[in-house]
């Protein structure tokens, strides 16, 4: 077998200025609120747009559109950018995150879903493991705007090296796009999470076998998740992205 | 004894980040909120959260000096090299187009960009035919003063992007002589920049199965053979080097072959001896 290493960007480029995103959004439907809508703890809902309350008014984590309401500012949660926010959009019955949350963030790349996660959990604390040196530099400066991020350079794969700095977690995000992801969940959830805690993945099925189909590459995960996790929910996450499916867990 | 600790632990995050690394500092404090308020480091929660994310940043911020190897810069100018040509490529054609409008005889004449953007430095028949020796009568339209100044900016850039490009290549030259001195005399210092681009990191490259060198930058073909079944690319972008080009085209997956396996063994070498 091969073993390859493609470039992967670490950054995401995508910034187009592009405000039309009527066709991409088709499979959500125009809401029908006028006004800024509570759909979970922290996260707000106007229209087709979901928006988290900034923790850090005044800044920006990528080209994020803000809305002003007095003093406040509410980031609008692009799904373009942001597997979770496709993932609620499609209806994930549950987002375990409050204010007072503690997570662990696995693959955190430059923070564009930490930011988002750390406004909600703006009393919590949100550790972000990110591997690239790259990646992590971008994450820096959204960490020094937000001081609930606790940026930590190490793979996800050796839980041990950051266990200094963890405390017990109420919820383990993960999204790192590796061979073994199941694995990287499961060890990580056992190393710190607390009883009856959460778990979500975005499992990306081309990153584990670009042979099989990616049906058959989640009913395989499945079985590994079930070992550990009850599974609450499951999304497809198109048309945002192809062949990724969300999964919120629960801990047996 | 470990209040004391604490104490400069408090005042000073940078020392407290030093200790950690070297692991002496008292790690059951910093990942305890609980514990590091009543121990006295902190005075709630709150300052908990924010001694942690300035610690945090600073031992990232440390480990990231550390991260630094010298094919970093190199990379971003290889990369830089691959963009800057396909602009002079593209400028080259429009200056062509723009040119042989004016002065067709003279554009059949030359061969390359560097030749254009000289020859333009004064754009007028008068003297670029006396440049290329050219007698015959112009077929081309009129311009006037206003067209050769423009002519004449567009072919300072473009010059000045030439000269950029040689610049960059100079320095990647260099760099990859001392980065990897055996790949470099066996590739060319320019495909031992792309090797190592496409992999990623000297490191990479260095740890790669040959059989994946003998791939690299045909990922798409490669990914489209293990999806489909199609045909598995013989070459990516070791394509460049002569002793495929030399070879017969039923030749060059073996010839491929034998480069990458040389590639790997060389590329290992330099690597140990000098990481
Ligand atoms: C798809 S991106 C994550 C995007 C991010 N979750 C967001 O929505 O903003 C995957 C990231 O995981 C990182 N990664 C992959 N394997 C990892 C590992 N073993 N440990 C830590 N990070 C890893 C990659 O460097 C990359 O930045």
């Amino acid at each position: 077998m091969i073993t390859l290493k493609t470039r992967e960007n670490p950054r995401f480029s995508g910034r187009s200025g592009t405000r039309s995103r009527a066709s991409e959004n088709r499979k959500f439907p125009r809401g029908k609120d006028k006004f800024l809508r509570e759909i979970s703890k922290g996260i707000f809902r106007k229209g087709r747009n979901l928006y988290t309350k900034s923790a850090a008014p005044g800044t920006r984590v990528y080209d994020e559109r803000i809305l002003k309401k007095g003093r406040s500012e509410f980031r609008e949660w692009d799904p373009r950018r942001s597997k979770l926010s496709v993932a609620i959009m499609k209806g994930l019955p549950k987002v375990p995150i409050n204010e007072d949350s503690v997570v662990l963030y696995l693959g955190a790349a430059n923070g564009t879903t930490v930011s988002h996660v750390a406004d909600i959990a703006f009393n919590g604390r949100v550790f972000a493991v990110e591997f690239s040196p790259r990646a992590i530099m971008d994450l820096i400066f959204v960490a020094k705007d937000r001081n609930n991020i606790i940026p930590i350079l190490e793979s996800a794969f050796h839980p041990k090296n950051y266990k200094g700095l963890l405390e017990p977690v109420d919820l383990v995000y993960q999204d790192v796009a590796q061979k073994n992801q199941a694995e990287i969940l499961i060890k990580n959830c056992k190393a710190f999470i607390k009883h009856g805690g959460y778990a979500m993945i975005a499992v990306k099925a081309r990153s584990i076998d670009v042979t099989k189909k990616p049906v058959i590459v989640f009913k395989e995960v499945e079985r590994k998740l079930r070992d550990e996790f009850h599974i609450i929910d499951k999304r497809r996450l198109e048309p945002f992205k192809k062949d990724h499916m969300f999964y919120l867990l629960k801990m047996k | 004894m470990e209040a004391n600790v604490i104490k400069t632990f408090n005042k000073d995050v940078e020392k407290a980040v030093i200790n950690y690394i070297k692991g002496e500092q008292p790690r059951k404090v910093i990942n305890q909120p609980s514990k590091a308020v009543r121990s006295g480091l902190v005075n709630n929660e709150k300052e908990y959260t924010e001694y942690l994310n300035e610690f945090a940043i600073k031992l990232v911020s440390h480990k990231l000096k550390q991260s630094f190897e010298p094919e970093i810069p190199v990379i971003q100018a290889a990369n830089a090299i691959e963009e800057i040509d396909k602009n002079i490529n593209i400028l080259y054609e429009r200056l062509r187009e723009l040119y042989t409008l004016y002065y067709p005889e003279a554009v059949r004449k030359v061969r390359d960009a560097k030749q254009l953007a000289r020859l333009l430095e004064d754009p007028e028949r008068k003297e670029v035919s006396k440049k290329l020796r050219i007698t015959s009568k112009s077929i081309g339209y009129e311009y006037g003063k206003e067209e050769f100044e423009m002519i004449e900016e567009f072919a300072d850039e473009l010059g000045d992007l030439i000269e950029l490009r040689k610049k960059l290549e100079d320095y990647v030259t260099m760099k990859m002589k001392k980065i990897a001195p055996k790949l470099s005399e066996l590739a060319g210092p320019m495909l031992a920049a792309r090797l190592i681009t496409i992999a990623g990191s000297f490191k990479r490259l260095a740890l790669m199965p040959s059989s994946t060198i003998q791939v690299l930058g045909a990922e798409k073909a490669l990914f489209r053979h293990l999806r489909t079944g199609a045909k598995p690319p013989k070459h990516g972008i070791i394509i460049q080097h002569s002793s495929i080009q030399k070879a017969k085209k039923k030749d060059r997956g073996k010839a491929a072959r034998k480069l990458s396996n040389k590639i790997s063994i060389i590329v290992r070498s330099d690597y140990f001896e000098n990481p």
